[in-house]
């Protein structure tokens, strides 16, 4: 009981620390100033009354939505005697593999940019930057030459490494370890091979209790087969309420039984505890300032990935300008790095270069005109901003490390101070990122809004799907989760799927990482994520995979063949995802 | 806790695992034993280690019988079944830090000469089991010979003969300490104020300077 209250106390210690600065800090000590000069304040009740009309006057409801937000990013406890690569992750084979897999993710970028001759980035001449900011709202016209990007991984790829993963201390039950040379046999029918913890069926039903069928919801109770009166007015009423009374924490309660269509966009707004005041306005300003400023690679890449995902998707075409308005913008935001604080991450680091010409450490480094020639020339592109860096044609594969980096740069490698993140958030865009955007488009019509509402979605949920992990909702867990629930609900057909050489994870893969935005139709995938949101919990993505190879079970025992399979789940646009998720839970 | 002293330096014997005979068997059980130096009997504060899947831990306590004029020892249980993993066939809890405080224990660890650690991991899934890292805290206790130098002591102990520092002052014509020290205490909780309320809020500048022109990713 006393560790609870210390874990307690150390939160609240960690949240004020966090909200010292804020501009809700300075807000409010400017509103309990002004209060406290009411003359029908005195002196000796001087802190009740301004804490009285802070209350009445609104600002406690404010500070409290801002305490619910920190909440679920604040970490447990940050002892100091626990090394930090321990705290995101105490697995320490989780932390190799993280690393690994990190460290290809930046020889991949590495050799694109010296294949192509492109900068990691680059500083736009002034005509350049006028021309982005005329066609700011419609960047989709443009049609750069994106034929020699490739992206730098695709979930397959991921995939393939989180299925290798190995506790070297493992000891499967049929295997011998006298002798080494002996076959291991995999005790997981699966493609995972780690132990992590799962929840049972028991503890599924106990945190997602709201499925149970003696509830109503959206999505379900509210289609027109069924009179408006019994469920679809009530919640259109109590919806119009929460939205007034502007909780977060009612909110994201709210939306465990769903969001009236309507009322969604106010709804998550308020749960995520996300407010676009003139200073984010102002905020954003500054990060499309940024972005007309310097042109990263990244942005190719984002460009890339827009162009191969949601242009070709019939739904979300449309929103094209839009992605790329809250993409690009995104790769700019370093207020996204406080989640590698929690995350078993590291965010990519390079060093600034620094012109050869200077030998001391100069400040102020003039960077250079496009047309101007100077320092070593490069390959055939010539280009100057470039030319600073010696490129050596051809690097092998295994020969990249920091010290054959330093021989071909003039930077200032190795020193903290010339230290910089690449891309300014961290995150290096996959293929298929830019669904986490799309759906959000369909709620927010203005930029800012969508902006906000994407971000904190990415650094509350999202993130956790594309990093090796043993948190309970990672990536991993989730995989995990998915295999040992199709196993106990049905091993037959996952015996039958493995016979025929196809592991269902491999076609639920895809879905998981993408929390299922584009493969299910957009108005059940808001469905799911207004669970996802107001559960605050990221299992139900398994749940729901099951569910659907469940549904389609009698086709899938009737296929012979991998290709026979993929056709048969390949189009999940006509599901339901409520009762699919109720069949699962809670139909025994 | 800062104030905790460094842990001691204890003898740390390696773990040895249950069998029976020269059979290769995994029994589920070890024992670590902790000896202390001078074999002088000890007052534990903490005890932390990082666990290696272990799923269960027992303390046995030697404990000196220094009461009721017996010599000798006697081993009690200092901590039972203690579970560092929840689920010991999977792998929540298995490469964490964990803390003991002398107030988990069920008998104070006081007068202690040895421990032994009694570790039990009952799933067939891990090869070995163990903890590492396994640093021991004594309480600490007050110096009795430490005295506080003469002039730290109260005014009024002086003795007549001797002038009192405020009259000392004031012949050298020096400002009244009582009253510089006062004002500097204000400063200090001035200065203490405005460390404490600077914002932590990034500014959200990802160049140096204006300048991005970065290298090549670096991989470490």
């Amino acid at each position: 009981m006393d560790s609870k209250l210390d874990n307690v106390a150390k939160t609240i210690d960690d949240i004020v620390k966090q909200l010292n600065g804020t501009t809700l800090h300075t807000q409010l000590k400017r509103a309990a100033q002004h209060e406290g000069e009411k003359s029908s304040v005195q002196l000796s009740s001087l802190k009740s009354d301004v804490i009285q009309s802070l209350k009445l006057s609104g600002w406690e409801k404010l500070l409290r939505n801002e305490v619910f937000r920190k909440m679920h990013s604040v970490q447990n406890t940050l002892d100091q005697a626990i090394p930090f690569e321990c705290q995101k992750e105490p697995l320490m084979y989780m932390r190799k593999a993280q690393a690994n897999w990190e460290r290809r993710i930046l020889k991949s970028m590495n050799s694109m940019c010296t294949e192509l001759s492109i900068p990691l980035s680059r500083k736009r001449p002034a005509d350049e930057q006028r021309d982005l900011l005329h066609k700011w709202n419609e960047m989709g016209t443009d049609e750069p030459d994106l034929s020699h990007f490739r992206p730098v991984y695709a979930p397959k790829d991921f995939l393939e490494v989180i299925t290798s993963i190995r506790n070297p201390n493992y000891c499967s039950l049929t295997g011998s370890e006298i002798d080494d040379r002996s076959l291991n046999f995999e005790s997981h029918w699966g493609l995972i091979q780690v132990s992590l913890q799962v929840p049972s069926l028991a503890e599924l039903r106990e945190i997602f209790a709201e499925f149970s069928l003696s509830n109503a919801h959206v999505g379900l109770d509210d289609s027109p087969d069924f009179p408006s009166d019994m469920f679809q007015n009530e919640r259109n009423k109590l919806a119009k309420r929460v939205i007034d009374e502007k909780r977060s924490p009612i909110a994201q309660y709210f939306c465990r039984r769903g969001c009236p269509s309507g009322f969604r966009a106010d709804l998550w707004q308020i749960a995520l505890g996300v407010t676009v005041g003139h200073l984010d306005v102002l905020k954003y300003e500054q990060m499309k300032g940024y972005v007309l400023q310097h042109d990263l690679l990244v942005d190719s890449l984002i460009y890339k990935d827009v162009k191969l995902t949601s242009v070709n998707d019939d739904y979300y075409f449309v929103f094209e300008d839009y992605l790329y308005q809250v993409l690009l913008i995104f790769s700019r935001d370093t207020s996204v790095l406080e989640l590698f604080s929690r995350s078993s991450a590291t965010p990519p680091k390079s060093y600034i270069r620094v012109e050869k010409s200077s030998e001391n450490v100069s400040t102020d480094k003039n960077t250079p005109e496009p047309d101007e020639q100077d320092g070593q020339p490069t390959k055939s592109t010539g280009s100057s901003v470039f030319g600073k860096i010696r490129i050596v044609d051809d690097l092998p594969d295994d020969a990249i490390d920091e010290s054959d980096a330093a021989d071909h740069s003039t930077g200032k490698l190795g020193l903290e101070e010339f230290a910089v993140v690449y891309p300014p958030n961290g995150v290096i865009p996959f293929h298929g990122f830019s669904m986490y955007v799309t759906p959000l488009c369909y709620l927010y019509s203005e930029p800012v809004r969508l902006y906000y509402v994407f971000r904190e979605f990415y650094v509350r949920f999202f993130h956790r799907l594309h990093v090796i992990s043993s948190h309970p909702q990672g990536i991993v867990t989730l995989c995990l989760l998915f295999e040992s629930l199709l196993q106990s609900f049905h091993p037959t057909l996952f015996r039958h799927l493995q016979d025929i050489g196809c592991q269902p994870l491999k076609i639920a893969f895809k879905w998981l990482v993408r929390a299922f935005s584009g493969y299910l139709s957009t108005d059940q995938l808001l469905l799911l994520w207004d669970r996802i949101l107001g559960f605050n919990n990221l299992l139900l993505l398994p749940v729901l995979a099951v569910a659907i190879f469940l549904f389609r079970q009698t086709n899938l025992l009737l296929v012979t063949n991998v290709a026979g399979v993929e056709a048969s789940l390949s189009d999940l646009s006509t599901l339901q995802v409520i009762p699919l998720l109720q069949s699962v839970l809670f139909h025994s | 806790m800062n104030d905790a002293e460094s842990p001691l330096s204890c003898t740390i014997r390696p773990t040895k695992y249950l069998s029976i005979g020269e059979s290769m068997f995994h029994s589920g059980c070890g024992v670590i034993e902790i000896l202390f130096p001078n074999m002088r009997p000890i007052d534990i504060e903490k005890i932390s280690f990082v666990n290696n899947y272990t799923a269960a831990l027992s303390i046995k306590m030697k404990i000196a019988k220094s009461a009721s004029n017996q010599t000798g020892h006697t081993w009690v249980t200092g901590l039972k079944n203690y579970q560092l993993m929840p689920k010991p066939h999977c792998e929540t809890g298995s490469q964490s830090y964990f803390h003991l405080m002398s107030s988990d224990f069920c008998k104070q660890p006081n007068e202690v000469c040895a421990l032994r650690f009694i570790l039990r991991q009952p799933s067939p899934n891990w090869k070995t089991f163990t903890l590492e890292e396994i640093y021991v805290h004594a309480k600490k206790t007050k110096d009795p010979t430490n005295e506080n130098p003469k002039w730290l002591e109260s005014v009024e102990n002086l003795s007549a003969s001797e002038m009192k520092p405020r009259d000392q002052a004031e012949l050298k014509g020096l400002p009244d300490t009582e009253q510089v020290s006062e004002k500097m205490q204000e400063i200090l909780q001035l200065a203490e104020k405005t460390v404490l309320s600077a914002p932590n809020v990034e500014l959200g500048r990802f160049d140096i300077d204006g300048s991005y022109e970065i290298n090549l990713l670096s991989y470490t």
